[in-house]
């Protein structure tokens, strides 16, 4: 092995991670190189001074807190207020729920992608976590899963125009909601993927409904939630459970469409039908 | 020279009795009881798991994004993790999946917040207490050295050096291949080598 072999493999070698043929083939280049052992001993130093860090204590009122925030979490998870046992994580896609109204609300958000860039492992595994963090809120407490999103990815607020004009294509909320709905917000958020608009919104019955418009399909969004796929006023639709709500994508041109917070497959087919249809008058 | 056989035997937690908390080969022990039970809802099995835990986490934290935002985003992890736990399938260590939601939390804080890696912990000296003043001076050294680490080679070697992670478990801790912690490694060492030289100190 030359100088350069041993460098790639001397973490590995230090560490005790090398396979034996290797670790001996190393120990070998060592005895006889004082640079790549100078190197090591560099190492063994970092390990010592490692060693001998701090162990900063947590403070004690730790738990407290995070007990009082569990016990929120369950006084904030009653059992829904339909005649419908909560679904276990396991088989939480009993397909009668599709039919079924669910509780209150329902959250509305448009999500416009504005820049083509894909994004590396761990934004993608920050981007699940906090999904599934405004999505498990979403259920609860669609406006604290609202603040949370706009924490995450640097929300501000704006106007469909603007977010078109930041965007250069017309978001499809611009062709207004269906009847009993209107736009309550409207932000820009900072995505790992991209820059989105987001237009949160409210139905007459209380209810929000989210629509996400962005150029890729974010299947990551949703976790390994089940899924199943299905025809909506005629689009090929995927639809995933989340709790008590529905979420479901289509594609829309050339970017996907993704409502998040729909009650039931009528609810989805509404918007399906309103956002994909021609533009109104005026 | 500190041979890897040496090193082997004479592994970095065991000369380490000054450490309160539990590292992760004693962690491994967690049985899968308390974690089934956690994933039933039981909070005494969620504060045993808290317990075991804990400290792992907010010293983690305390490295990767200061100690001013160390308690929340502890708190952070464990009510994710408490809120997940029935996504917790054992294919990994319990550990080593809270490791993994304490690395992903802490570099989207440093995402958020868009803090200079360096500003961290750089006037945050942690422990003037005890030891030699060389020791203590040292430590310092090398807190100031990680705080100039980009956040994915310092969480790493943090996973190696202080928390004593075998490779498999850090590469599932990052979602890395395993290569890929080595070469992370070999990058960490030899930029921590260089910080600490800028800072003063001789090799």
């Amino acid at each position: 092995m030359n100088c350069s072999e041993v460098q790639e493999r001397l973490s590995a070698y230090f560490d005790g991670e090398l396979a034996d043929e290797e670790q001996t083939a190393v120990a070998a280049h060592l005895e006889g190189c004082s640079a790549c052992g100078e190197e090591l001993a560099v190492f063994g130093k970092l390990s010592e001074m490692s060693a001998s860090l701090a162990d900063p204590q947590a403070p004690t009122h730790l738990w407290n807190d995070l007990e009082a925030k569990l016990d929120n979490d369950e006084d904030h998870n009653p059992m829904p207020s339909v005649a419908v046992a909560p679904p276990s994580r396991s088989q939480r896609f009993p397909p009668r729920l599709f039919a079924i109204a669910a509780t209150v609300l329902v959250a509305v958000g448009l999500g416009v992608a504005g820049y083509k860039i894909w994004f590396s492992p761990d934004e993608h595994d920050h981007l699940a976590i906090n999904f599934e963090h405004y999505l498990e809120e979403f259920d609860k407490d669609p406006e604290k899963a609202q603040r949370i999103l706009l924490a995450k990815y640097d929300g501000r607020p704006t106007t469909v125009q603007e977010a078109a004009a930041k965007l250069q294509y017309e978001p499809v909320i611009a062709k207004g909601l269906p009847s009993g709905c209107s736009l309550k917000d409207v932000y820009l958020l900072d995505m790992p993927c991209c820059t989105c608009a987001q237009a949160v919104c409210r139905c007459d019955d209380g209810q929000h409904i989210a629509v996400f418009e962005h150029d890729l399909d974010q299947p990551v969004w949703f976790g390994d939630r089940p899924s199943i796929d299905c025809l909506c006023d005629g689009k090929p639709t995927n639809i995933v459970q989340i709790d008590d709500r529905l979420a479901a994508t289509w594609k829309q041109g050339n970017r996907y469409i993704t409502i998040i917070g729909a009650r039931d497959l009528e609810d989805v087919t509404r918007f399906v039908a309103h956002l994909s249809g021609p533009k109104p008058n005026g | 020279m500190t041979s890897a056989a040496l090193r082997r035997n004479a592994p970095l937690a065991a000369s380490n009795t000054s450490r309160g908390a539990r590292k992760w080969t004693q962690m491994q022990d967690t049985t899968a009881e308390i974690v089934a039970a956690a994933q039933r809802g039981d909070r005494d099995a969620q504060r045993e798991l808290y317990e075991l835990s804990h400290q792992n986490v907010y010293r983690l934290m305390v490295r990767m994004v200061g100690l001013q935002d160390a308690d929340d985003l502890t708190q952070q992890v464990f009510l994710q993790a408490f809120r997940r736990i029935d996504q917790f399938s054992g294919r990994s260590q319990f550990s080593t999946w809270l490791y993994r939601l304490a690395v992903n939390e802490s570099l989207q804080h440093l995402r958020r917040s868009k803090r200079a890696q360096f500003h961290v912990l750089e006037h945050e000296p942690m422990d003037h207490s005890s030891g030699h003043s060389d020791n203590v001076e040292q430590k310092d050294l090398l807190e100031r050295a990680l705080a100039r680490l980009e956040p994915d080679l310092r969480s790493t070697f943090l996973l190696r050096e202080v928390e004593d992670l075998p490779y498999g478990e850090i590469a599932l801790a990052l979602d890395v291949p395993e290569g890929t912690v080595g070469s992370r490694l070999n990058r960490a060492r030899r930029e921590l080598k260089q910080h600490l030289i800028e800072l003063g100190w001789e090799p």
